[in-house]
């Protein structure tokens, strides 16, 4: 299954995290609902047999780790969740 | 006075007897570190551990299993910063009268499928968002957070490669490293990635072992002894949002050294967690270890030709990381050092640094201390 990837904004204070946390770092709110955070910019990557590893800074905020398929740092990538695996292609 | 008085590693081993177990070698180090302290078994009345394959045991079961009747007990589940953390809960623990003789150990023996179990499961978040990308390890986590710390400082590789070649030059001292044999910054450089920019040599070799030391607040004469000027920690500075370095030990240093009274440049031996080149550097740098600032001269000059006293057991590239011991290793070895025990690879040490870090979340580390040892006559 693929779904676009998703982050939780909080409903207080505006701030973006993932993995969704329990209580909103900036202001210790419990109410965080999901968004999507489809896009991104791939930081770097490094080839970890038998993947590619790249960290992400999503547009919505977080800074993720995902797997890198077909894109090299510096590039506007894509974030899909492919059964459970956070995905990262050229957009 | 609260001092360290005892201190014990237990041979690590690549490939342990089929009979070892993580009780047998958490007593092996607890009955060593007394041996050492010269401390009566039924003198102890506390107790902490730090163990990623103790389980489902607990530090109250580790007390049975020892036959410790204690009035302080601690369990401590922060991997590479545990054994800071336990001497900082002692000490204290010590001077409040909680107790009066404490242990404190840590030691993990992990076979393939518990290490395997341990770094796919290491935390909900690895298990939920790591573990399913199809990779399992920090190696290729801290090989991003190497990227990013050579290229905030414009250096290449070669740069951190001065710490593996050098604490391998130390290994040869120590006959209880599981590498010994020299490597030259050319074999160093020539050796294939395991996750760009990252070698074998820059990973540590996991093995069975463990570790103690033994606190108290009425140390014997006769022997030095190692008191604790200052412990400081902060943890999950960042979020697991920033790069991975510029914050924890930063902080720690702003309140350790002034609690230490005594400055970055008056220390002889460092003992910075080894996990990965990159996080010595990082204590270094933001621990004030540096002078001037310059990370690459430093790694150059003073590490490599100089052989400044770093990790001078080998560290656990060389000599090995034992699970949850790895946060003990380096505290071992600078009470070594600063009692003069240790034969083979002894420095001229009467102050020393230990760092403590460890426990990723998702990107890097989030758990941060240091603590600074003074021998005492």
């Amino acid at each position: 299954m693929t779904v676009v990837f998703s982050v939780v904004r909080c409903a207080r204070c505006g701030l973006a995290a993932w993995p969704a946390p329990a209580l909103c770092r900036a202001c210790g709110s419990r109410e965080l609902p999901a968004e999507q955070a489809g896009t991104g910019l791939l930081e770097e990557t490094t080839a970890a047999d038998p993947i590619v590893l790249g960290t992400v800074r999503t547009d919505a905020g977080p800074v993720v780790v995902a797997r890198v398929e077909g894109a090299s740092p510096g590039e506007r990538v894509a974030l899909r969740v492919d059964d459970g695996a956070l995905t990262a292609r050229s957009a | 006075m609260t001092a360290i008085v005892g201190a014990h590693e237990t041979p690590y081993a690549r490939h342990p007897a089929e009979d070892t177990d993580t009780t047998g070698i958490l007593a092996a180090a607890v009955a060593g570190a007394l041996a050492d302290a010269g401390i009566a078994h039924g003198a102890v009345d506390g107790l902490g551990v730090a163990s990623f394959s103790l389980v489902p045991d607990h530090a109250i079961d580790l007390a049975w299993r020892l036959g410790l009747r204690v009035r302080w007990l601690m369990d401590d589940a922060n991997g590479g910063a545990s054994a800071v953390d336990m001497l900082q809960h002692a000490v204290r623990a010590i001077e409040a009268g909680d107790a009066e003789t404490i242990v404190l150990c840590a030691g993990d023996h992990l076979d393939r499928a518990a290490f395997r179990r341990l770094v796919e499961e290491y935390n909900r978040a690895t298990a939920e968002h790591l573990t399913p990308l199809g990779y399992t390890g920090p190696n290729a986590l801290f090989a991003m957070v190497t990227q990013r710390w050579l290229a905030a400082r414009g250096l290449d590789r070669a740069a951190l490669g001065a710490i593996p070649v050098a604490q391998r030059a130390w290994a040869a001292g120590n006959p209880a490293a599981v590498y010994r044999e020299p490597l030259t910054m050319e074999e160093y450089l020539a050796s294939p990635y395991v996750a760009e920019p990252l070698t074998r040599y820059d990973c540590v070799p996991v093995v069975t072992g463990a570790d103690a030391v033994v606190v108290t607040g009425a140390p014997a004469g006769g022997r030095p002894h190692v008191r604790v000027r200052a412990i400081a920690a902060l943890h999950n500075p960042d979020h697991q949002q920033g790069p991975g370095f510029g914050e924890g030990f930063a902080d720690v240093a702003r309140r350790l050294w002034p609690l230490a009274g005594v400055r970055p440049e008056d220390v002889d031996a460092a003992f910075l967690y080894d996990d990965y080149p990159v996080v010595v550097a990082v204590q270094a740098e933001e621990l004030g270890l540096v002078p001037g600032g310059d990370i690459e001269r430093w790694l150059r000059v003073d590490v490599l030709e100089r052989g400044r006293a770093l990790n001078t057991s080998g560290g656990q590239l060389s000599a090995g990381q034992a699970g949850a011991a790895g946060g003990m290793h380096g505290l071992v070895e600078a009470v070594r050092q600063l009692r003069g025990e240790a034969a083979g690879r002894q420095a001229d040490v009467s102050l020393a640094v230990v760092g403590g870090y460890g426990m990723v979340l998702l990107r890097h580390g989030a758990c941060h201390n240091a603590a600074v040892l003074e021998r005492v006559a």
